[in-house]
């Protein structure tokens, strides 16, 4: 899902054995003591969410709040990333070709609405997520492309999926022109969650603030840009969650959070985001709260996306100079070395990663500003034809993304080029590098969203991801038929080698040919919790899990007014 | 005539001088304004590093800004620039953006109090309620909301928002002279001999508004520097990588325990600008105001020097209107200027 522009902690350089090592050792939990019932957890984001309709919603703050209120037949295990079922009673029967899977559901789910969930819920949900009108993401075809009929209900030829069929009140079966090994994972994406028809009519289009679901907690109130308050769902068929209440300030910069974590009047500053540089050096340095900063590698990259569509990055020259100019070491530095160079479009945990990826013969700052220079050159640049000024979009949530972009401003100096550092709410980013033609140059992250080679492909660099008219995930807008052909052929080949042989041609086709965007490092997530706050961890795919959380004590009383109150200051 | 004119007139400003250079506090300020003005006219041949430049070889390995003393005097900011440097071209921001807002602010200002009073009626009114009108507009909000709609910040745009609010308090106590000064002697032997209004306002009023105008346009520039850095610290003044102390002073909060130099510096420096300014423009009152103390031990030190003191050589002091709307509080019915008729 879109990652936030913040950041990271890896105890060294590059080298997976090293991100391996200190995923080991560094992957902590703060527990401490048995587990207490109620209470109220206090966490905070900057910026209001994009949307908590899951079929629009695709970054880590909106999953956040959707992966509290929804649920979907599949979910992962604790904090792994191995699936189990959900709503589903049991895991899926597939069939021996890969393209039928078969879902038995369990009884006695309802919505918080107090309707039982049937299987016409999910062919209603994932239709209206699927429909063109809703304009989400998946509209396209990334992911849901290969489901019998969904190419014909994209356009407008059937008014419904035939692949999508409740064959009864709890039997769902799901059949797919082409398999695909990712999609049991794809299914427990917020995509596949499930709505109630009524609660979507009775919002009237306005479904992202007034949310129901079969998940943890319900939407108790909701302002917009100041606070959003969660309160335990009696109804969940889960395990009861141990919190009663969640509130998320909103409107709360993380130099403001991190002050108030440290009073005791916030428990989790911005969850979804590694803890900024300034906050983790100093709390890392102190030893009351050394001890309780939590660490595990992201698989997640982070780019620069430049759009082919649009002048002058539809000249390859252009691009390829690009991924010559940015002093990638200095970004590191600037994360604490939170982070390692990254070259290609797969991140270091990930299957298909190439350790060391380098086609371009950077140096070891990630930089070639000779060649740089040569290929603007001869994309018709010189000092009388200066390259065009740029305006550089992204989202400014942490300190950390104002002083990246200053560095990376620097670089592109160097090469003669003038970036105009536009910093934006994360929400208001996504809105903007949704569009088709709107902006031709930000830089932005991508984490998984299960872990499958083909999540950093499909949603990123496919022509289905590019085919959208709003609140798209290809940024660059690439669009490559033969890269869509290997992704194709990847996708559902059971040959673990073969497949992945197919991933690193994609690879190669982008990070050293096409050039949509400038891969320039993977992070290590660094997070931490107020001291009341219990069983905090980093999961590998939800940016933020509740339902293993509890507290102890009352938080100190922070005004209720604070969120507001600074919200003009972020 | 002209140069005797000029003589005289120069000379009118020796015993302001005079009592000026008696007030230590104004004199401290005046001094600290001049270094700080050479500084930053002289900072592009300085012998100082690009204050836009980091320095990401120097940082240490996970980044932290290095403390003054160390590679750079005043210590790096958090990309490894040099806090020296940056606050050098900074003060070219603040003190371009301070006397360029006021100077507009003030020129607006001048013009429509002057306008207002001088011909009155509806003209009067219609120009008095637009200035009640921008006075009554929450200052930062309007710039928030302007600059999200322009986009961009430029100086420019700051120089342009800051100037649309600030000529207002200059357009009241303007009007309230310019009233005052209207019905005197020499503006109605003018008029006898046929001045059109042009010649009259320009040549017969305008130099009675100089203290005025040099008073408030000095504490203006206080005013103008803090408010431009209010606005470069919500983020939507200079554009980056600019060195900007409003801007400095954002940046650095987050290391405000770690690195307190990143905050202490820049701010310090906004908080040592906006009192020099406010001590020059109080020490300037006082030399102007003939009831201050000041006044009289300059007028006798001026006195005992043998400078020439008449009322008539020394424009606008003859009412003592001065003092009431520069304090902020214009008295009812704009009787300060009445009052400087029964004088």
């Amino acid at each position: 899902m879109n990652r936030r522009a913040a950041l990271i902690l890896a105890a060294v350089m590059a080298g997976s054995a090293v991100l391996a090592a200190c995923g080991n050792s560094g992957t902590t939990s703060t527990t401490g003591g048995q587990p207490v019932y109620g209470g109220t957890l206090i966490t905070t984001f900057k910026d209001d969410f994009k949307s908590l309709d899951p079929a629009i919603g695709y970054d880590t703050d909106s999953w956040s709040i959707e992966r509290a209120l929804y649920n979907g037949l599949l979910d992962y295990k604790g904090y792994t990333t191995q699936l189990v079922p959900d709503i589903a009673s049991a895991m899926p029967k597939i069939s021996a070709d890969g393209k039928t899977y078969t879902f038995t559901l369990r009884h006695d789910v309802k919505f918080s609405n107090g309707r039982g969930v049937t299987a016409g819920d999910f062919k209603y949900s994932w239709e209206r997520m699927l429909d063109p009108k809703t304009a989400g993401p998946m509209t396209g075809g990334p992911f849901w492309g290969s489901v019998t009929g969904a190419q014909d209900f994209f356009n407008g030829k059937t008014t419904s999926v035939s692949g999508i069929k409740a064959i009864d009140p709890y039997t769902l079966e799901i059949d797919l022109d082409t398999p695909n090994l990712a999609f049991s994972n794809i299914l427990a994406m917020p995509f596949a969650f499930v709505i109630p028809k009524e609660a979507v009519d009775a919002a009237n289009g306005d479904f992202a603030h007034h949310p129901i679901g079969t998940g943890a907690f319900t939407l108790a109130s909701y302002t917009p840009g100041q606070l959003l308050v969660l309160k335990r769902n009696p109804t969940y068929f889960g395990a009861r969650p141990y919190l009663d209440e969640v509130d998320a300030q909103i409107g709360v910069s993380t130099d403001v959070a991190y002050l108030r974590m440290q009073n005791g009047q916030v428990d989790l500053p911005q969850p979804d985001v590694s803890m900024p540089s300034s906050n983790y050096i100093q709390l890392n340095g102190d030893p009351r709260w050394s001890s309780r900063i939590v660490r595990q590698p992201n698989v997640d990259i982070w780019y620069i996306s430049m759009n082919v569509n649009m002048k002058p990055f539809d000249n390859v020259k252009v691009r390829q100079a690009f991924n010559l100019i940015i002093n990638k070491a200095n970004l590191v530095k600037i994360l604490n070395g939170r982070a390692v160079i990254n070259n290609g479009i797969q991140a270091p945990p990930m299957p298909g990663f190439v350790s060391g990826y380098n086609p371009l013969g950077l140096d070891s700052n990630g930089q070639n500003l000779t060649k740089a220079k040569q290929l603007l050159q001869q994309a018709g640049y010189d000092a009388s034809h200066p390259f065009p000024a740029q305006d550089f979009l992204y989202a400014n949530t942490t300190p950390d993304a104002d002083r990246e972009s200053a560095s990376m401003q620097q670089d592109f100096k160097q090469a003669g080029i003038t970036l105009n550092l536009k910093g934006l709410a994360f929400a208001s980013f996504l809105d903007l590098v949704g569009k088709p033609n709107t902006v031709a140059l930000s830089w932005t992250g991508w984490i998984q969203d299960f872990p499958d080679p083909s999540d950093f492909i499909d949603p990123l660099l496919t022509c289905a991801s590019a085919n959208v008219t709003a609140n798209g995930t290809n940024n660059p807008f690439y669009c490559n038929k033969t890269v869509d052909q290997l992704a194709d052929k990847a996708r559902g080949d059971t040959n673990t080698t073969e497949r992945l042989t197919l991933y690193r041609q994609i690879q190669d086709i982008v990070a050293a040919q096409d050039f949509p965007e400038v891969p320039m490092y993977s992070t290590v997530e660094t997070s931490i919790s107020s001291t009341r706050t219990h069983g905090y961890q980093i999961h590998p795919v939800w940016p933020l899990v509740l339902t293993t959380l509890w507290v102890s004590g009352a938080a100190s009383s922070a005004p209720a007014a604070s969120a507001s109150a600074s919200a003009t200051s972020s | 005539m002209d140069s005797a004119m000029a003589a005289s007139r120069l000379g009118a400003w020796a015993p302001v001088w005079a009592r000026f250079r008696r007030e230590p506090l104004a004199l401290a300020g005046g001094v600290f304004l001049m270094l700080l003005i050479a500084l930053a006219l002289f900072a592009p041949i300085l012998p100082i590093r690009d204050p836009n430049h980091g320095y990401y070889e120097l940082l240490p390995l996970d980044g932290r800004p290095l403390p003054p003393g160390s590679a750079f005097l005043l210590g790096s900011d958090a990309n490894g620039r040099d806090m020296l440097s940056r606050i050098i071209w900074g003060a070219r921001i603040s003190l371009f953006i301070g006397f360029f807002a006021n100077g507009l602010a003030l020129l607006v200002g001048i013009s429509i109090g002057a306008l207002a009073a001088y011909f009155g009626r509806w003209f009067e009114t219609a120009l008095m309620r637009l200035t009640d009108i921008m006075m009554a507009f929450p200052v930062l909000l309007f710039s928030i909301a302007l600059i999200a709609i322009i986009q961009r910040g430029s100086v420019l745009v700051i120089v342009g928002v800051i100037a649309l609010f600030y000529w207002t308090a200059v357009a009241r106590i303007v009007r309230s002279q310019v009233l005052s000064l209207k019905e005197r002697e020499f503006v109605e032997a003018a008029r006898a001999l046929g001045g059109s209004s042009r010649h009259i306002l320009l040549t017969h009023i305008l130099p009675h508004l100089v203290p005025i105008i040099l008073v408030y346009g000095t504490i203006g520039i206080a005013t103008t520097i803090s408010t431009e850095s209010i606005l470069s610290f919500l983020g939507i003044g200079v554009q980056p990588p600019t060195a900007d102390w409003g801007k400095m002073v954002a940046e650095g909060q987050g290391f405000m325990f770690l690195a307190p130099w990143l905050v202490v510096f820049p701010g310090l420096m906004i908080l040592l600008t906006v009192l020099a300014f406010n001590l020059v423009g109080d020490g300037l009152r006082d030399a102007l105001d003939p009831r201050s103390q000041a006044f009289f031990r300059g007028a006798m030190g001026a006195a005992a020097t043998g400078g020439a003191l008449t009322a008539g050589q020394r424009p606008g002091l003859e009412s003592g209107a001065l003092d009431a709307p520069l304090a902020g509080a214009p008295t009812p019915g704009g009787s300060s200027g009445l009052q400087g008729e029964t004088v």
